[in-house]
């Protein structure tokens, strides 16, 4: 088949191809910290195995919104939040959800990474442990496992007592992404994961967000736009608390179809 | 950075296809002109809106490796001059199709005198040699290849003056305003172009402002003219 | 004179006295620990450690109150640590911040400044007599735990709060409940701050001799407790039933106790140090 059959075929395949099972989805949901009304009115939707980027000015809710996915918010005693989230066909906000097992269901990384001050060993095994793992080779082969897939065995294999703090920022982040991997989740929040690393490192995390995609759906936020339109298959645009657009990256980025969340990509405000 | 390498080497491949394909039709051109195959005319008409489909999809891969990757030094250039020179590609082949609808006009085949004295063959190997030229050059990513084209560009001009003397002359021996005809006609060949590529200007502007693109579709909103499709050069001559 | 110059005089003048304040601080301490070491260096030997109190000075030994010393170290140790440690979590962790709490963190402050002798009638009124426990050893480690608690308790709340709030997020992100991200990150992390004021909190305790006084800890006890119900002496009450006494060889006796005494605190505080250092070591960015 030349070239021109095959732009056809991926074209007809693009357009005729029927929304992917969804993973996450968010209805008429709305968030409150005491009175000032974080999120309003948010509806999205996201498919399993792909990345969905979420972009927009500082503070207009994209951190809360992801820390309604794992329930992070529920440590803040003025937090509310009403509306329906279902993940993994599941209402997370059920009564009858525990929370430690939704957690391990929904992984999440930090801006600045925080692993934890024991060794590289112990930091990976620790999802593992407080689930109550006491078989040495299960947890062993699992970190073995967690560390391969975020590239960074090679660079610690030597030495898995070595403290994770001796590490290097973006060694860091790697590490706390197979922290989160070494408990199995499904889907992986990251909150402006590279945002504190040099070039080097956000490239590295941004070519494991693409192969770890293939099995995990990803949930990220990033001020970063270019960081967006390279990783992304969808990107949403959040604004003062609303969702404004939702679409497939290459449509946000070439034809959008609100002129703000055109004015917001050029660089025009935010 | 994989992203970003895996588009850039499908654009590359997509290049190379067209080139590849619009060389195919300049050289169906040549054979079916000077054997006078109209079986082969016909085929380089139909390979026509291949031609022009595979211009869109490249210039479309382009825009999103633009949007979605904002590539710098090499790879911006890279990507800048495949834009630009696809549109080339899909004029050379318009004059494919020119040239293979002239022979379906005719019914028997040119005097084999007359394609000798006007050059014709060595035009088309001329410029044959010179598409292969640019081929190897970006296949192999070296630029010595696409340097010959210049010196060859020359003796394409040269062979073109010495048909056009050869025409005057022998028009001159009928009409004695003939070479004044000639150069007219030269001129006019060159306005009815001039009004083709600003068609063309005209459709860059509309799908900059609108993200619709003109180009190759049915042009249902141009006021009465009547002029439907892409304008291509020479057309009816 | 300019500005300039102005601040370069203050300087140094600053500088001048910070040097003169600290010199001083130490010239009067090497001071008195010579006169003590002077005074009470010859009294040091085995026999000293391993006699009994006595009538008579070259006699008298500190065995007796050097094993109450320990006695009353070990049981506030295993009495107030836990305590302390877990009332300290609580209030750090569980509690629901709020004008109670705030009340409650207040008072735990304003406990550890209470003269130690207002413990000691306390202990004297509840455990001597109320409780029916004596001058024992018990009732003197119950009363030194509760002067100690609320300096406990505060170490050990600043070594929880010194626990960077991201280690716990990480943890309860990966599924950990409150309790496990207490026991496996927060505790081991502040760990080594927490014993360090306990073993700070412990060497006071060491020192105290009113309180333990008023409870009724004896000044002359010719033998060694064998249980926490015993009588007991320490090494601050010893030392000042000897300096009360007229002889001469008593205060030679009571500048040795003084030496045994600042060398238990001294080694005390020395374990603290090493401690803070292995832990910060360990916990190092």
């Amino acid at each position: 088949m030349d070239v021109l059959e095959k732009e056809i075929k991926i074209v007809k395949e693009i357009n005729s191809q029927p929304p992917q099972d969804i993973n996450i989805k968010v209805s008429r949901m709305n968030a409150y910290y005491g009175d000032f009304h974080a999120l309003k009115d948010i509806n999205l939707s996201i498919e399993y195995n792909s990345v969905m980027a979420l972009i927009g000015p500082s503070g207009c809710g994209k951190s809360t919104f992801i820390r309604v996915l794992n329930r992070m918010n529920d440590y803040i005693d003025s937090f509310r939040m009403d509306g329906e989230v279902i993940i993994d066909h599941q209402n997370i906000y059920g009564k009858e959800v525990r929370i430690e097992q939704l957690r391990k269901q929904v992984g999440m990384v930090f801006q600045k990474p925080n692993p934890f001050p024991k060794s590289v060993y112990e930091n990976v095994a620790y999802g593992l442990r407080i689930q109550g793992v006491k078989d040495k080779k299960f947890i062993e082969e699992r970190v073995i496992r967690s560390l391969q897939q975020v590239t960074l065995w090679n660079e610690v294999k030597d030495n898995l007592k070595k403290n994770a703090l001796a590490l290097s920022g973006g060694q860091q982040q790697r590490l706390c992404i197979a922290r989160t991997l070494a408990v199995e989740p499904s889907v992986i929040l990251m909150d402006e994961p590279t945002s504190a690393l040099d070039p080097i490192a956000t490239g590295k995390i941004e070519d494991l967000i693409t192969e770890l995609k293939k099995e995990y759906t990803i949930v990220i936020v990033t001020h970063n736009m270019q960081q967006a339109s390279r990783i992304s298959d969808y990107t949403s645009f959040f604004y003062l608390g609303e969702i404004i657009e939702t679409d497939k990256t290459l449509n946000i980025f070439t034809k959008p179809k609100i002129k703000q969340t055109e004015r917001y990509i050029s660089g025009y405000f935010g | 950075m994989n992203n970003l390498v895996n588009e850039l080497n499908y654009l590359r491949e997509m290049s190379i296809e067209m080139m590849i394909m619009v060389k195919n039709q300049h050289e169906k051109a040549k054979n079916a002109l000077v054997e006078f195959n109209l079986d082969l005319a016909e085929e380089i008409i139909r390979t026509e809106q291949r031609v022009n489909a595979l211009e869109l999809s490249i210039e479309n891969k382009c825009e999103n490796i633009i949007a979605l990757f904002q590539p710098v030094a090499t790879d911006l250039r890279f990507v800048l001059s495949i834009f630009k020179f696809v549109s080339e590609l899909e004029r050379i082949g318009d004059h494919a199709d020119a040239i293979a609808k002239f022979l379906l006009d005719k019914t028997e085949p040119f005097d084999k005198e007359i394609l000798k004295a006007l050059k014709l063959e060595e035009m088309f190997n001329e410029t044959n040699s010179m598409f292969e030229d640019v081929i190897l050059a970006m296949n192999e990513n070296n630029s010595a290849p696409a340097r010959k084209v210049f010196k060859k560009d020359k003796d394409v001009n040269k062979h073109l003056r010495t048909a056009k003397k050869t025409i005057g002359d022998e028009l001159s021996k009928f009409h004695p305003q003939s070479n004044e005809l000639l150069t007219l006609y030269s001129a006019e060949v060159r306005l009815e172009r001039v009004g083709d590529l600003l068609t063309n200007v005209a459709e860059e502007i509309i799908f900059y402002l609108e993200a619709e693109i003109m180009k190759h579709q049915n042009k249902k909103k141009t006021p009465a003219k009547g002029k439907k499709l892409h304008q291509k050069p020479n057309q009816g001559n | 004179m300019n500005s300039i110059v102005r601040n370069r005089l203050n300087d140094k003048l600053f500088y001048i006295w910070g040097l003169i304040s600290t010199f001083i601080g130490l010239i009067m301490l090497s001071i008195f620990l010579g006169q003590i070491v002077k005074d009470g260096a010859q009294r040091l030997n085995w026999d000293f450690f391993t006699s009994l109190p006595s009538r008579l000075p070259e006699k008298a030994g500190i065995y007796t109150a050097m094993i109450g010393s320990v006695w009353i170290l070990l049981m506030t140790l295993i009495i107030a640590f836990p305590l302390g440690v877990a009332a300290g979590i609580y209030l750090e962790e569980y509690i629901k911040k709020g004008r109670w709490s705030n009340l409650l963190e207040l008072n735990i402050s304003n406990l550890a400044g209470i003269p130690s002798i207002i413990y000691g009638l306390l202990g004297l009124e509840f455990f001597a007599r109320t409780l029916h426990l004596g001058g024992s050893i018990l009732t003197g480690s119950l009363t030194l735990s509760l002067l100690i608690l609320p300096i406990i308790i505060v170490t050990t709340r600043e070594s929880i709060r010194a626990v960077p709030g991201s280690i716990k997020e990480a943890s309860y992100a990966l599924g950990a409940s409150k309790w496990q991200t207490i026991r496996m990150q927060v505790l081991p992390a502040s760990m080594g701050g927490i014993m360090t004021g306990v073993i700070l909190a412990l060497s006071r305790a060491v020192g105290e001799a009113a309180p333990l006084i008023v409870i009724g800890a004896l000044a002359y006890v010719p033998f060694a407790p064998s249980g926490p119900l015993d009588d007991f002496s320490v090494l601050p009450i010893q030392v000042f039933n000897w300096i009360s006494r007229p002889q001469a060889g008593f205060i030679t006796n009571a500048a040795a106790g003084i030496i045994v005494l600042l060398a238990l605190t001294f080694l005390m505080n020395g374990i603290a140090v090493f401690l803070r250092y292995r832990w910060q070591n360990k916990t190092k960015l």
